[in-house]
């Protein structure tokens, strides 16, 4: 089943479901909810972090992942403070 | 000018959800990142941190120090208390054919803009239009020639941001503007122009013309007015207010609303207006009081002096001086507004603070030497 799901499919549904997430993720969390297995999510989760997609560190025996949160300039109006 | 500070949460509890709000466009113009518009009003998605906004410092409606504004932009404060601070009133029309034939009276407004962009004196105008799409829905509109002027030419009875067209000229970088607005954005404007917190550049505005306003409709309940009598908003060709009566021409043909009955359409926010003739503009432009095809003209400032010399030497405006009875006829609309509005006024506003006493303004009298 997981076989039907196209890897760049996967690399894709990993950094929306990190993109909605609030907090750190382990790779067991990921595999669950993309549907996949847990040796299939970290070779894609690892793949993502060499491209500088994802951040990941290894707590113990278990992976911890996240993606940062994109940071935007906000133009405010204290940009025209006298 | 006197300052409060708030931020877009107290522009919120304070003007928005107390229905005070005109829908000027003053918030937004200058905050892009959070401050949109829905159902005629600011809205925001995302909480903005800012302690002390220019949303707020901009709007007429959370503070406006009337005195201020007039030693600003006029030297002295007023002596009549109905039409404001004023140098002449005329009574006035657009010498060229073409402008008079599209304007809703007699075309000053539309000649004086024409005049200010061939001349070269502004590069701009924030005018409302209509929307090409929703019919006599006006939408900001930022003019650069005479045709953007003609083809924004006409009254509109709803109400327009056109602060925004202000934001979006000056963001742009236009060099020099005039900005044509109800008495609600004039104000604004010059609370932008005058803040002490904030310079986005308000005064590259160098033309501030006001058109007299006794209300402004709310969509909505305009288009069930006009379906009471049948007619559908996107068939209607000119809409005019005239001798007490709002008129509908539709296919060539008038129809009429007592303007009593059109009060139950009004905006809220228009209840508790104390400006009918534009009184903090450069120069302010109404029908009321002037012949037929004609218009009034209240020549406020300095600038608005020169700019009106210039377009009658120019060729572009003939003006005679407005008979007594024409000022008396600006005179008791504007009166009546104030007196009525006053009422709502004073029913929103509470008793007034002096210093450390609290009194009911109806009262004011009985405590005040003369």
């Amino acid at each position: 089943m997981h076989g039907a799901v196209g890897s760049g499919d996967v690399k894709k549904r990993i950094m929306k479901l990190l993109a909605n997430e609030a907090q750190p993720m382990t790779i067991s969390e990921i595999a669950k909810k993309v549907g996949v297995s847990w040796a299939t999510a970290k070779t894609h989760v690892l793949e993502l972090s060499q491209a500088n997609l994802l951040k990941v560190k290894k707590f113990g025996r278990n992976w911890i992942v996240w993606k940062e949160f994109e940071k935007r300039e906000r133009r405010t109006c204290s940009v025209f403070k006298r | 000018m006197v300052e409060e500070k708030g931020n877009i949460t107290d522009l919120e509890s304070k003007v928005v959800y107390a229905d005070l709000c005109c829908y000027c466009g003053a918030c937004g113009a200058f905050c892009r990142e959070y401050i949109t518009y829905e159902d005629e009003k600011p809205t925001t998605k995302e909480k903005c941190y800012e302690y002390h906004g220019a949303c707020y410092d901009f709007c007429p409606r959370t503070f406006f120090a009337p005195f201020d504004v007039e030693r600003a932009v006029f030297g002295e404060v007023r002596k009549d208390n109905v039409l404001g601070y004023y140098k002449e009133i005329l009574t006035a029309r657009a010498k060229d054919p073409e402008i008079q034939k599209r304007a809703q009276d007699g075309g000053v407004v539309t000649a004086l803009l024409s005049y200010l962009l061939e001349s070269g004196k502004i590069d701009a105008a924030a005018v409302a239009k209509t929307a090409e799409s929703d019919a006599w829905k006006p939408e900001p509109f930022v003019a650069t020639s005479k045709d953007d002027v003609l083809a924004a030419a006409g009254s509109k009875y709803t109400q327009c941001p056109v602060l925004l067209g202000v934001g979006d000229a000056i963001l742009d970088g236009k060099k020099s503007l005039a900005l044509v607005g109800l008495p609600c954005h004039v104000q604004a404007m010059r609370k932008i122009q005058l803040s002490e917190s904030f310079d986005v550049g308000a005064d590259k505005v160098t033309a501030v013309i006001g058109l007299f306003c006794m209300e402004t409709f709310d969509m909505e309940a305009l288009k069930q007015k006009l379906a009471e009598i049948d007619v559908k908003i996107e068939d209607v060709e000119k809409f005019n207010i005239k001798k007490g009566k709002f008129l509908i021409t539709v296919k060539g043909e008038e129809k009429s609303i007592p303007i009593k009955d059109m009060k139950g359409a009004m905006r809220p926010a228009c209840r508790v207006c104390y400006d009918f003739a534009a009184e903090f503009a450069d120069v302010s432009v109404g029908s009321v009081g002037s012949e037929l095809g004609w218009n009034t003209v209240i020549v406020r400032s300095e600038r608005g002096a020169e700019l009106v010399k210039e377009a009658v030497e120019k060729g572009y405006l003939e003006t005679q001086p407005l008979s007594e009875e024409g000022i008396n006829a600006v005179k008791t609309l504007a009166t009546r507004k104030k007196k009525e509005n006053m009422k709502n006024i004073e029913a929103q506003a509470g008793k007034l603070k002096l210093l450390n006493m609290l009194v009911e303004p109806e009262l004011l009298s009985l405590l005040l030497l003369e």
